[in-house]
């Protein structure tokens, strides 16, 4: 087999004049209309963070296309300049990787069409931007759900939980993005479309799909999306257990999961986070005197249910539980929920900014490494505040703290760097849900060895031979062979102009 | 399976560094590799070109149990048979069930993303693998994925090789979620309409009933008397949970018709994974569940010109299975399943959009070209291979894609 033409091309970022950047602008605009391209510093503004504070980059330019054909032609224009460019979809991500430093940001909230709804069949197709809970809401009357539920859904889009592999609270049953996507239409970077996955039956060859999901919009951007919805289940219960210690909650978290119960959801929160809560809007009723709560839900057939039910209190009691309450309606249940799924706009309250941290350890070291972050959080004197998805071992360590105090901030990256490497040690890995992005970057090479990064490298280089969607993001730019070998003069290049992309 | 022999290497690898060293002196020699797993169950009847035998069920074994985080890490020629064995043990279980003898290797499951009946409601092996090591083409090792049950970091190399039939890396090491095994496990059988055209409305109503099956599974007279039940169309519904669930699923099924209980449910689903005659031919089809009755008629349409074919299903994943003797003549075998495949709606070729996919398990050499399209032939997938494995060293042709000039293709028993 030769070498296939998009390998061989090397990368080469090219950095864009004041004149070729007003002149792309003007193409844009005959491609999208006036409206929906911006350029004032002002409106670039909103888009210079996502929902991870601490890191700002500017893009060039946003372009916001309105059809799927305007997005192709806007990606067309991109690549016959090769300039670089991010897809973004609600910028609710956490870690950095919808951020565009000086390249052209391509906003898909415009796209938000229901393509097609096969309630029989459970699908639905639909553009990238669609909101998470609104497709929800769409296949509701059907009695059908979209499972992945990120804390962010009434927000964040279809397509950037594709980008980003999105989790959620009931993920712990219903599995991840990737299992509840069936088919993706790329734009690749080149501007063609090509079809992953298979609505119509099952798929032969390479599991390109499953490589795409998770890929960070490093392989090109969906066009369109094919996703499987889930019947909602006849019967929930959802239940809160309030602990003496958060080793104890942890300890029942290990028994429930051993004893064979399946729970829909198995979150955890601790004192710190509780306290966020009960003084926000999002007031759940939770106990304030509580070290650590657990929030359970167990759903499906009615019949066994509250064996479940009970079996769970058993453990919880027997692990250490104060108390433990089954909620009596939708409404308290629905209150239980919004609490935890509040948190962490209930920990903005608490400080300026917050650091959302993101890891996920094997569920036996939950008791351990909660003890372990605890200290570190001690040692260097922050404030960590644990709202997490136990059931999966994923941790979310936060720290409310005050960037402009530098002290303060230094403190909390050194905990913040302990964590991770804690984690680490355990066995585990440094993201669970959120990705890489830009935050992860640097313990990606702690995290794999150097062929692995390479083969994730040439992975990328198959879609995106010039590495001009979303670059600098998920692979650190040094790991990757073919550009280590590349000319001295293009790697300066690309550094001077900030696209150390991978 | 006894048709096929042990493979008889000198001294078969037993760790990911020698699989490297040996994938590294076939690429200096450029001499193709057929991976051989357990040489045993797996006969994949999938044309490679002329290839030296890698050996890969010398690693075997276990390398972490740790039963309170539901996962494990193995050798990837581990038989599955050991690892339901070891789990057991802890009350939990690897919920894979591929079509074949236990003794195949939990590597070559994931390498072909082989299913079950299970697959309905625990997932096919995507779904089901953590991390795994393998040995690039390349001669390169990696490391993808880890051993915790939930990972978003890097590119996903490990669903990029696992159903890659070993094209892209050798699996050498393999980490698994597991469940734990349900307080009850209860197989029901119903009978079924044997008349093809009644199958969707009998479908539709036992749809609309509260059932939560584990497994859900269609199996025709011909395969049902294989198996050694009453020669007629039955439902095998696999109940597990809760004594409470496991019992008010049964009073609704027995509420549905004629039933009939198999308290040793697991046998049930043994003998059909192991009912296929020797080098059977085999095909799958499959579309959207709705298509499901309609896949079924065809089907049973192409058994009946088929001397002793045998067919079974999976209604709620959209999907016909059916198996032919391998003595079945060539040219009765092209014509039934073409005409299977035309009715459909399966794409003419590779990449061209259909409303129903066909995939052969398993065929005479002669029928490859004649049943089946090429996969993986798209840019992206050359381009991938091509990166993974540039000197085309690993099961070279499995997906029917041959180089013009590579000699006569044999067939593989991994």
């Amino acid at each position: 087999m030769t070498t296939p033409a998009v390998l061989a091309r090397k990368a080469e970022p090219r950095a864009l004049s004041s004149a070729d950047a007003d002149v792309l602008a003007r193409d844009l605009a005959d491609i999208v209309g006036d409206r929906h391209v911006r350029r004032a510093p002002s409106a670039l503004l909103a888009y210079e963070s996502d929902g991870l504070p601490g890191y700002r980059r500017r893009p060039l330019m946003v372009v916001s296309p309105g059809t799927r054909d305007e997005l192709q032609a806007v990606v067309r224009r991109l690549a016959a300049s090769r300039i670089a460019y991010v897809p973004r979809g609600a910028g609710t991500g956490l870690s950095g990787g919808s951020l565009a430093d000086g390249a052209v940001l391509i906003g898909l909230n415009r796209l938000t069409a229901i393509l097609e709804l096969d309630p029989a069949n459970g699908l639905a197709r639909v553009e990238p931007g669609l909101v998470n809970a609104a497709l929800t809401r769409a296949c509701e009357p059907h009695g059908l759900h979209y499972a992945p539920d990120p804390s962010s859904q009434t927000v964040c889009t279809i397509g950037g939980n594709v980008a980003e592999n999105a989790g959620g609270p009931h993920c712990l049953k219903y599995g991840v993005t990737l299992n509840h996507v069936v088919a993706v239409t790329v734009l690749l970077p080149d501007g063609t479309l090509t079809t992953l996955g298979n609505a119509d039956g099952e798929s032969e060859g390479y599991d390109l799909l499953g490589a795409f999901i998770g890929s960070e919009g490093c392989f090109g951007t969906a066009s369109d999306i094919t996703v499987r919805l889930t019947p909602n289940p006849p019967a929930v219960r959802t239940m809160l257990a309030d602990f003496h210690s958060v080793y104890d909650a942890a300890t029942a978290v290990s028994a429930i999961i051993a004893a064979g119960i399946l729970p829909a959801a198995l979150e955890m929160m601790d004192a710190a986070t509780i306290h966020a809560v009960e003084a926000s809007v999002y007031a759940a009723g939770y106990p304030v005197d509580a070290a650590a709560i657990l929030l359970i839900e167990v759903d499906g057939l009615e019949a066994g249910l509250d064996v479940d039910v009970a079996t769970i209190t058993r453990l919880c009691t027997t692990a250490g539980a104060r108390a433990v309450r089954v909620a009596a309606d939708v409404a308290e249940r629905v209150r239980l929920w919004q609490g935890r799924k509040k948190a962490f706009g209930a920990m903005g309250r608490i400080a300026p900014h917050l650091v959302v941290q993101d890891a996920v350890v094997p569920r036996t070291k939950l008791p351990a490494i909660l003890a372990e972050i605890a200290e570190i959080g001690e040692r260097h004197g922050v404030r960590i505040c644990n709202v997490f998805h136990a059931g999966d071992g994923n941790l979310h360590p936060n720290i409310p703290y005050d960037a402009t105090d530098a002290d303060e901030a230094a403190r909390v990256e050194h905990a913040m760097g302990e964590v991770m490497h804690a984690c680490m040690r355990a066995g585990g890995t440094i993201t669970g849900e959120h990705g890489v992005g830009l935050d992860k970057l640097a313990y990606m090479p702690e995290l794999f060895t150097a062929d692995t990064l390479d083969a994730m490298c040439r992975l990328r280089g198959v879609f995106d031979p010039e590495r001009r969607s979303n670059p600098g993001k998920v692979v650190p730019v040094h790991s990757c062979r073919e550009w280590q070998m590349a000319p001295a003069v293009w790697r300066g290049r690309a550094a001077a102009s900030g696209r150390t992309d991978a | 399976m006894p048709d096929v022999a042990e493979p008889r290497a000198a001294a078969a690898p037993t760790s990911t560094a020698e699989i490297a060293e040996l994938v590294r002196a076939a690429r200096e020699a450029h001499t193709p590799l057929r991976i051989v797993g357990g040489g045993r169950w797996l006969d994949a009847g999938r044309p490679v070109e002329g290839a030296h035998p890698l050996p890969v069920g010398g690693l075997r074994g276990i390398v972490e149990y740790v039963p309170g985080d539901l996962t494990i890490t193995v050798w990837a020629g581990t038989p599955l048979a050991e690892l339901h064995r070891v789990t057991r043990a802890e009350g939990q279980w690897l919920p894979l069930d591929p079509h074949g003898d236990p003794s195949g290797t939990v590597g070559a499951t994931v390498a072909t993303a082989s299913t079950g009946p299970l697959a309905l409601s625990m997932g096919t092996p995507r779904d089901v693998v953590l991390g795994l090591d393998a040995v690039l083409g390349t001669g390169e090792t990696i490391v993808a994925g880890g051993r915790v049950v939930k990972n978003v970091a890097g590119f996903d190399l490990v669903r990029l090789l696992t159903g890659a039939w070993g094209t892209l890396g050798v699996i050498t090491q393999l980490s698994l979620r597991l469940r734990a095994r349900p307080e009850m496990d209860l197989t029901v059988t119903a009978a079924a309409p044997d008349d093809a055209r009644a199958i969707g409305p009998w479908l539709t109503r036992l749809g609309a009933l509260p059932l939560a099956p584990a497994a859900f599974e269609l199996i025709d007279r011909r395969m049902a008397a294989r198996m050694g039940l009453d020669a007629r169309t039955l439902l095998l519904v696999r109940l597990t949970g809760n004594a409470a669930l496991v019992e008010a699923q049964r009073r609704v099924l027995a509420g549905a018709g004629d039933v009939e209980e198999f308290s040793a449910g697991a046998e049930v689903w043994r003998s059909l994974a192991t009912a296929e005659p020797a080098r059977a031919s085999c095909m799958r089809w499959s579309a959207r569940p709705t298509r499901f009755a309609e896949l079924w008629a065809a089907a049973l349409d192409a058994a009946a010109a088929i001397d002793g074919a045998a067919t079974h299903g999976t209604p709620g994943r959209g999907i016909v299975r059916q198996h032919a003797p391998a003595a079945t003549p060539p040219d009765a075998l092209a014509a039934a399943w073409t005409e299977t495949a035309t009715r459909i709606g399966v794409a003419r070729a590779e990449g061209q959009p259909g409303a129903a996919t066909a995939i052969a398990e398993r065929l005479p050499r002669a029928l490859w070209p004649v049943l089946t399209h090429p996969a993986a032939t798209d840019r992206i997938s050359c381009g991938i291979r091509a990166a993974f494995d540039p000197g085309r060293l690993l099961n070279p042709g499995i997906f029917g894609d041959h180089a013009d000039t590579s000699p006569e293709p044999e067939t593989v028993r991994g």
